[in-house]
């Protein structure tokens, strides 16, 4: 087990190190002076000389990297070109908004994906089965921004009972806070959990059939004991697995939800700094990104190990 | 084929991607209206007999700009599966052809590298560095594909060259190509055409989302994503403007998921079993 | 203490049991013997009340007096397990890989409200040690895959006699297994009759290991009962062909160069049975009234039901020599 996990980590920073490298070389090495790129059209020699002064250009771009790379540990990742402050601070700030967003959005989406998934399977072919999956395919089909826009509209302006967007920030109390994100929470939540509710349903329906769901039903379990203590946690390793890949795409998906209510999260943070060709701000929000989806990544198979114990002897 | 008439979800999913593909073609030749002519005077009007479903803020007619959009999302999907199928394939073939040569473990490992960068984000960082547009969002969305057909094509290619007949080809002194090509090909474009079509429905949504944000379709040319983007300005005033686009989307992609899951059925009758 | 009266089950439009009566006292051996499709297993399905819900039972099953096939679902739950239990064949596969075999053991006996978790547990381990496997209180905390198959089915034992079930059903237990193992197995499942005092429904294709355990021995074929009779007599004297064909085909240990007696033929698809005896189409003695009607059962030694059971009885078993 100690050997999986220090070889499960060592891949993840290799991982980790290679990704650094490659958003690096795309964004700083490749598109020429970064500092032209960055003043645009309206760049004059001078401007651009005293930029590539601030941002330390004249260096060998090794040793900016590997400055880059340090400042990620120290959190001195440099000052926003556009926003004029510490780009750690920015992204410390905007993670309070990010990171409880995508958190509220996988506990939904788990819990309605597994719930509604083993609905679907504990009544396979039936005509539950059929509308559950039916919207489950639904759900598939309609993208996150739009849900986010079809809420506003009917829970916002229509009813009134949601803010349409903005966040007040985690000291105007809990409660405001929740409610600014509940609508893009769902929002985010929805079509994950059509993908988990089908994931679910068919891990479920191969486990029913297994030989120990009799055995279970033999000893006078009932059907719906049999399928929680039995068949639920055995169906539910492949949708652990996909849990921890849908946070991933949860983060990413923040980027287009957040610009749908305007929330002051990573997201948004990273369209403006593409609007505003910040460079700087962009290497590292695109890195960190990266980093959430390959740290999660690492920490389910980690998972994995513990929840099968076939797997944990097959690995020691 | 009495199975796939037979089956309701395979023919919806066929007879809505015919009608949006009619829909794209007719749009080459006709619109009722030149979807970028603005007239402030007709803005935001409601559908009605002249503008079927309404004009937008600048008085643009909605149908129109949904054709064009149309046709505009099925091109992204086309040459953005086209690229990953065929780098995917090629890719994923000769992984499996030379199996755990150094080629073979370079490749997957850095398709792995790949799939380690959540696929919006890697399309962000391409457009970023090539700028925006919609060539260059084929060409964003068209790269994350290649790694999800190369895993596909060579798990199913290595099942295809471990069969009798195959070994027998290639003692029979059949080289590589001709293997390959004859005999690897064939068995596994069936499950790759399966993986197309959902990946199509993928590569939709993703245009839809970065047009969304700004960074795919520029205007004027039209697309589903940026006219959501406009109508939620206007979000009160004219809520159908938001309503259009995002149903234009949610048909196709679900057209396309249904196309591809019943392929799938067809192609495979034990799963069907379940 | 079972009693089973006039068993049908149909699967549609096809008849998969037909009409079967028969008996268990307590602390008795029912061997049923037969080849696959025969309807063997799914006579214990429907006993426990297990059988897929596409097939439908019909009759009277009778344990201590209830008619199981009248008793609604949570009523079925409440006897399964407490008043009866099954061991299944497949031990690989019968037990949840994810569950250490002491919970999985002490589960019926928390779950029917016989004991506490905490007793359950310290059963539980009581009962590992009593099936045979060494160091009981660390066995219980194994899981499946940690045990070897024969050790996989003695903790299917302990769990099936875990709350002292008047009747234990044992579909091909040992089917899976070693030669050696078998043995061991069929040792330990006499032990746990004797000192339960349970009644045992035994079932196997292998007429051999039935003739260890069974006092009484039912023959199936296609659905329906061939020949039913204590063991020895039904071994020493049978009087239907199919019995015959089944005991000519046990390979005898001592003799290397006899020939084996397999049954010309093969197990006819339940759908295509006519109405009369299911096995005349492979019987060296059927005739047209076989193949249009259905004999009657022929009480003598044994309970045949065949049309010639009468004329040609008894017949001494064939073909171990020839």
């Amino acid at each position: 087990m100690v050997r999986f996990l220090i070889k499960r980590l060592a891949a993840m920073g290799l991982t980790l190190f290679f990704a650094a490298l490659v958003v690096f070389g795309v964004l700083e090495v490749l598109p020429g002076d970064p500092a032209a790129t960055m003043l645009g059209l309206s760049a004059t020699p001078d401007t651009i000389a005293a930029l590539r002064l601030e941002l330390g250009l004249d260096a060998p771009p090794l040793a900016r990297f590997w400055g880059w790379v340090v400042g990620f540990f120290s959190g001195n990742l440099g000052i926003s070109y556009t926003y004029r402050v510490a780009v750690g601070g920015l992204i410390a700030e905007r993670m309070a908004v990010t990171l409880p967003l995508a958190l509220m959005a996988l506990a939904l989406a788990a819990s309605l994906g597994i719930a509604l998934g083993a609905l679907a399977a504990a009544k396979a072919n039936t005509r539950i089965d059929a509308l559950v999956m039916g919207l489950a395919q639904l759900g598939l089909a309609i993208p996150n921004f739009w849900f986010g826009i079809l809420f506003v509209l009917l829970f916002s302006i229509t009813l009134g009972w949601f803010p349409s967007g903005g966040f007040p920030g985690w000291r105007e109390g809990l409660f405001p806070a929740i409610q600014a994100l509940v609508l893009p929470a769902f929002a985010l939540a929805l079509p994950q959990s059509a993908v988990l509710a089908r994931i679910t349903r068919s891990s479920m329906l191969e486990t029913l059939s297994e030989d120990y769901i009799r055995t279970a039903r033999a000893k006078g379990l009932t059907r719906g004991q049999t399928l929680r203590r039995h068949a639920l946690r055995n169906a539910l390793v492949p949708v652990l697995t996909m849990l921890g890949l849908q946070f991933s795409y949860l983060v990413a998906g923040t980027i287009i939800v957040e610009n749908v209510f305007a929330l002051p999260g990573l997201g948004r943070l990273l369209v403006q700094a593409i609007g505003g060709h910040d460079l700087i701000l962009i290497k590292s929000l695109v890195l960190f990104f990266v980093a959430a989806a390959v740290i999660t990544n690492a920490l389910v198979d980690i998972a994995y190990g513990f929840a099968d114990p076939r797997l944990r002897v097959a690995r020691t | 084929m009495r199975r796939a008439l037979s089956h309701p979800s395979f023919m919806i999913g066929v007879v809505l991607s015919a009608a949006i593909l009619a829909v794209a073609l007719i749009s080459l030749v006709w619109t009722p209206y030149d979807p970028g002519q603005m007239r402030i005077i007709m803005r935001l009007k409601p559908p009605g007999a002249d503008f079927w479903l309404g004009t937008d803020q600048f008085g643009r007619d909605v149908v129109s700009m949904l054709m064009v959009g149309t046709r505009n999302a099925l091109m992204v999907g086309l040459v953005a599966v086209g690229l990953g199928l065929t780098a995917g394939l090629v890719l994923g073939m000769l992984a499996a052809r030379f199996q755990g040569s150094f080629l073979d473990e370079a490749l997957m490992r850095s398709l792995d590298f790949v799939f380690a960068f959540p696929a919006v984000l890697t399309a962000i960082l391409i457009l970023t560095f090539m700028g925006p547009g919609l060539a260059n969002a084929m060409i964003a969305i068209g790269i994350f594909n290649i790694p999800v057909f190369a895993r596909q094509a060579r798990g199913a290619a290595l099942q295809v060259m471990a069969q009798d007949y195959v070994r027998a080809a290639r003692l029979a002194g059949c080289g590589t190509f001709s293997i390959l090509r004859r005999h690897v090909l064939p068995n596994i474009a069936g499950l790759m055409i399966v993986q197309a079509s959902t990946q199509f429905a993928l590569a939709i949504l993703a245009e839809a989302g970065l047009s969304y944000l700004g960074i795919g379709t520029q205007p004027p040319n039209p697309s589903w994503g940026r006219m959501l983007n406009d109508a939620q300005t206007f979000l009160s005033r004219a809520p159908l403007l938001a309503i259009f686009p995002g149903a234009a989307i949610a048909l196709s992609v679900l057209a396309f998921n249904l196309l591809g899951d019943g392929l799938r059925d067809l192609l495979d009758p034990r799963l069907k079993e379940r | 203490m079972l009693k089973v009266t006039d068993l049908s089950i149909t699967l549609g439009s096809i008849t998969a049991l037909r009409g079967l009566n028969f008996a268990i006292r307590p602390g008795e051996t029912l061997g049923i013997v037969g080849e696959s499709g025969s309807g063997k297993s799914i006579t214990a399905l429907a006993i426990m009340g297990l059988l897929p819900k596409v097939m439908r039972a019909s009759g009277r099953i009778e344990l201590e007096g209830n008619d199981l096939l009248a008793l609604d679902e949570s009523a079925l739950c409440r006897s399964r397990g407490r008043r009866m239990a099954m061991i299944f064949q497949e031990p690989m596969t019968a037990l949840n890989p994810v569950m250490p075999i002491g919970a999985q053991i002490a589960e019926g006996l928390v779950l029917h409200g016989i004991m506490s978790r905490h007793e359950a547990a310290e059963e539980a381990i009581r009962l590992v040690g009593r099936v045979g496997l060494p160091d009981p209180a660390a066995r219980a905390h194994s899981y499946p895959h940690e045990l070897s198959g024969g050790q996989r089915q003695r903790a299917m034992i302990a769990m099936a006699i875990a709350c002292r079930p008047a009747l234990l059903i044992a579909d091909e237990p040992t089917s899976a297994l070693d030669v050696t193992v078998q043995a061991e197995i069929l040792a330990l499942l006499k032990e746990v009759r004797e000192e339960t005092g349970m009644a045992m429904l035994f079932i196997s294709h292998d007429l051999a290991v039935i003739s260890k355990l069974a006092e009484n021995t039912l023959v199936l074929y296609g659905g329906a009962a061939m020949e039913m009779g204590e063991t020895h007599a039904l071994l020493a004297a049978p009087r239907h062909p199919y019995t015959r064909g089944l005991i000519a085909a046990i390979p005898s240990g001592n003799a290397h160069n006899t020939r084996l007696n397999p049954i010309r033929g093969h197990v006819p698809e339940l759908a295509k049975l006519p109405p009369g005896c299911p096995f005349h189409g492979r019987c060296p003695l059927g005739d047209e009234r076989c193949r249009i009607e259905r004999p009657a059962p022929d009480i003598a030694e044994t309970t045949a039901w065949c049309h010639h059971a009468g004329a040609h009885a008894p017949l001494a078993p064939l073909g171990v020599t020839s």
